[in-house]
């Protein structure tokens, strides 16, 4: 076959171009770290890394949700905690006052610390967290001053994963009882009406009556101990669920990098190799080129 | 007997003379683009004109006839080369195009769309955990509108890239006729050297490089005429014929771009391929079709997002607002609805009035993960463009491969080489001095007849 001098410099030119290129793919590599930048480079790579990148974003949502649903379970439970602390002194001061053994006035001033002690527990009872009533189902209020419940039975759910969600919340009812209509004996009432009967019966030195008030507070506290289960219950499904989440990241991070990283080894080789391949052709063009017939005549 | 070396080795001078001047122009042009190697034809001088049947004329010819001179080039080479350069053209640009809207599209490494959505859910989930946060009804607001401006701005850099390939098909389309024109000159300035005997090689070198140059453009096919004329043509009709050339004329609507003739004037061209044809694809077809698919998105998400937002509640206790405006939503105008800006007590939480419902907040950050979300639509996007892309590139990759083998083997057959002219150069120079030295010994001859003849007795 015929040459002539520009097919065979466009030949080389060619050649080296095409070296040159495929060292600077390799390099490419070397220097980002990824296997590809651009979607076109691995279409099917590239929808395996969205994938997962969207996924891993979710699953830190749901961090987000467990983290937020633990505290709101611990809150809840701490409150509870100091609900039964009050609930005790309360049965304690009920038994003796009810024993015949105090006089007058301390009987009111069980009376007065019996009505201290349940403005303490409405207190409890419409505690917030960070502006969130605990108790009140979506309602940011669970009981008025009058110890009516003003709550609803909604349950605040939060996402652990995408199918499974955990309530957050006890309904105030499920504990401190509802009084959605005044019942005709307050003692029938929710635990701030019962305290309020408990109070008044003390004063009045009617035992029968502070007796029926004292068991049904004990009811009252027992559908607490229920609820403080309850919390407890949800509270380690929330904690396995965070342990899981956490796997989940990590696993998640593993598979972005074994789709978008370069191998690193390989890719130093190829680089070497490319380069090696490119510096040879290079001096093999440089010495086709530069001889002509004239270096050699005379 | 006459003495013919004489008259037989002037023309040999002559002949080497003329030999060693085509030698240097050759070596003279060995980097000239487009430039075809010439051969002086020679042909050796029979003895005179045919004798009679009885009478001998001398039997030894007269010498070397220099002829016409001529170009070397493999024609069939290159008519392909024509073909292939412009479907090369045509090739490149559309290569380039999708890697300009591949750099549009940040992902699947960088941060575009994707991560704009994915702040608009985290923001949805947030406020689903904490509903009766004013701050994370704000946080809302502002996701929706990053939103909106990430769409507005992938949708202006497509529409950038729509008006620069319109008007570069423009620019080219004047380069197109300015080479038409010199063509059409050329043929006729070439038509007429022919007649008078003159040689025409490097004219038609020059017609050559250019109508290589249309075809890298506009994919033109090239006839050459008995007479030494060529016909340049695009998609069947002929831009140049003899020497009259028409006119190009890129036309753009601001939608679509396309081709008419000058003469007669609006008459409608097919430019079926090179640059220009890579360009109205670009335009007409492959940025046209990422922008209705990006539309298509940007609506898709304006209704899901709405559809859902309707049925809930603001902190204010109002149903049935919508956060995206939806009316005719497409990339260019998705926006946030005029209603609910700078008013994040509108922003719905829950599925109902109550201000710790926190539902419908959830259900919207799930549209993240949905089977048909937005997030899954534009992953469906992103792989659609790095298929059809790298597609593209491949094609391209191919067809320049195929261009330059070509290349390589037309530069083989009409390109100069240097060591070829040197060995001609080196045969030339010992031919001249060959028939010098003829000379010199018929002189010899002569002058053993002039004056050494007849000295007997003397």
């Amino acid at each position: 076959m015929r040459v002539s001098t520009q097919s065979v410099q466009l030949s080389a030119l060619t050649d080296l171009n095409r070296g040159m290129s495929s060292l600077l793919r390799a390099q490419a590599q070397a220097t980002s770290g990824k296997r590809f930048t651009k979607a076109s480079e691995d279409p099917a790579g590239s929808a395996a890394s969205m994938t997962a990148k969207a996924e891993q974003r979710q699953v830190m949502r749901w961090q987000r949700s467990a983290d937020d649903a633990a505290a709101l379970l611990g809150h809840a439970d701490n409150i509870l905690v100091s609900v039964q602390e009050r609930l005790e002194r309360v049965q304690g001061l009920m038994i003796q006052a009810n024993s015949g053994a105090i006089g007058d006035s301390s009987r009111q001033a069980v009376a007065s610390e019996l009505r201290a002690i349940r403005e303490e527990l409405l207190g409890y009872a419409n505690t917030q967290n960070e502006g969130r009533s605990l108790f009140g189902g979506t309602e940011a209020t669970a009981y008025d001053a009058a110890g009516v419940w003003v709550g609803n039975s909604a349950a605040q759910m939060r996402n652990l994963t995408k199918t499974k969600q955990v309530q957050v919340n006890i309904v105030g009812t499920d504990m401190f009882g509802a009084q959605a209509v005044a019942p005709a004996d307050p003692l029938d009432g929710d635990l701030f009406q019962v305290l309020e009967v408990a109070a008044t019966a003390i004063e009045a030195n009617d035992t029968a009556r502070a007796g029926q008030a004292l068991t049904n507070i004990q009811g009252y506290s027992a559908s607490i101990a229920q609820a403080q289960v309850t919390i407890g219950a949800r509270s380690r499904e929330v904690e396995s669920a965070r342990t899981l989440l956490a796997d989940r990241v990590g696993d998640l991070d593993i598979r972005i990098s074994d789709v978008e990283d370069a191998e690193m080894e390989k890719v130093f080789l190829d680089v070497m190799t490319r380069r090696a391949a490119y510096e040879a052709s290079l001096s093999a063009t440089s010495k086709l080129i530069t001889p002509t017939l004239a270096n050699f005549l005379r | 007997m006459a003495f013919n070396g004489l008259s037989t080795a002037l023309t040999g001078l002559s002949a080497h003379q003329r030999l060693v001047d085509l030698h240097a122009h050759n070596v003279a042009n060995a980097a000239t683009p487009g430039y075809s190697r010439q051969r002086l034809e020679l042909t050796s001088q029979g003895p005179g004109q045919a004798g009679g049947i009885f009478s001998r004329a001398n039997e030894i010819g007269a010498g070397v006839r220099t002829g016409s001179i001529s170009r070397l080039r493999n024609a069939f080479l290159e008519a392909r080369a024509i073909t292939e350069h412009g479907l090369m053209g045509k090739s490149t640009v559309e290569v380039e195009t999708y890697s300009f809207i591949e750099d549009i599209f940040p992902e699947p490494i960088g941060d575009g769309i994707a991560a704009r959505l994915d702040q608009l859910w985290g923001a949805f989930s947030d406020l689903a955990d904490r509903p009766t946060s004013l701050p994370l009804r704000s946080q809302v607001l502002v996701e929706v509108e990053q939103v909106a401006g990430a769409f507005h701005l992938a949708d202006q850099r497509l529409h950038a890239l729509r008006d620069n390939a319109a008007e570069r098909a423009e620019i080219l389309s004047r380069e197109v006729n300015t080479a038409a024109q010199t063509v059409a000159d050329l043929n006729m300035h070439i038509v007429a050297a022919r007649l008078g005997g003159m040689p025409t090689a490097d004219l038609e070198d020059q017609r050559d490089l250019l109508a290589m140059r249309l075809a890298d453009l506009t994919g033109a096919q090239v006839r050459t005429l008995e007479n030494g004329s060529m016909t340049v043509s695009i998609g069947g009709s002929a831009i140049v014929s003899g020497p009259t050339a028409r006119s190009l004329v890129v036309n753009d609507d601001g939608v679509n771009v396309s081709f008419t003739w000058d003469s007669p004037g609006g008459a409608p061209a097919v430019v079926p391929g090179g640059e220009i044809a890579g360009l109205a694809e670009a335009t007409n077809n492959i940025v046209a079709t990422y922008r209705g698919r990006l539309d298509n998105l940007a609506s898709e998400v304006a209704a899901q997002v709405n559809a859902i937002h309707a049925t809930g509640y603001g902190s204010d206790g109002v149903t049935g607002r919508n956060l995206f405006d939806p009316a005719g939503v497409t990339a260019a105008t998705i926006a946030i609805d005029a209603a609910i800006v700078g008013n994040p007590a509108a922003v719905a939480a829950g599925g109902t009035s109550a201000p710790q419902d926190g539902d419908v907040a959830r259900t919207l950050a799930a549209l993240g993960e949905a089977d048909n979300g937005p997030d899954a639509i534009f992953r469906d996007f992103i792989v659609t463009l790095g298929v059809e892309a790298g597609a593209a590139g491949r094609r391209a990759e191919m067809q320049q491969r195929v261009t330059a083998d070509i290349d390589i083997a037309r530069l083989a057959e009409s390109g100069v080489n240097i060591d070829e002219e040197l060995t001609g150069l080196v045969t030339a120079q010992h031919g001249y001095a060959a028939a010098a030295r003829v000379i010199t010994t018929v002189d010899e001859m002569l002058d053993t007849i002039i004056n050494r003849l007849g000295v007997v007795g003397r």
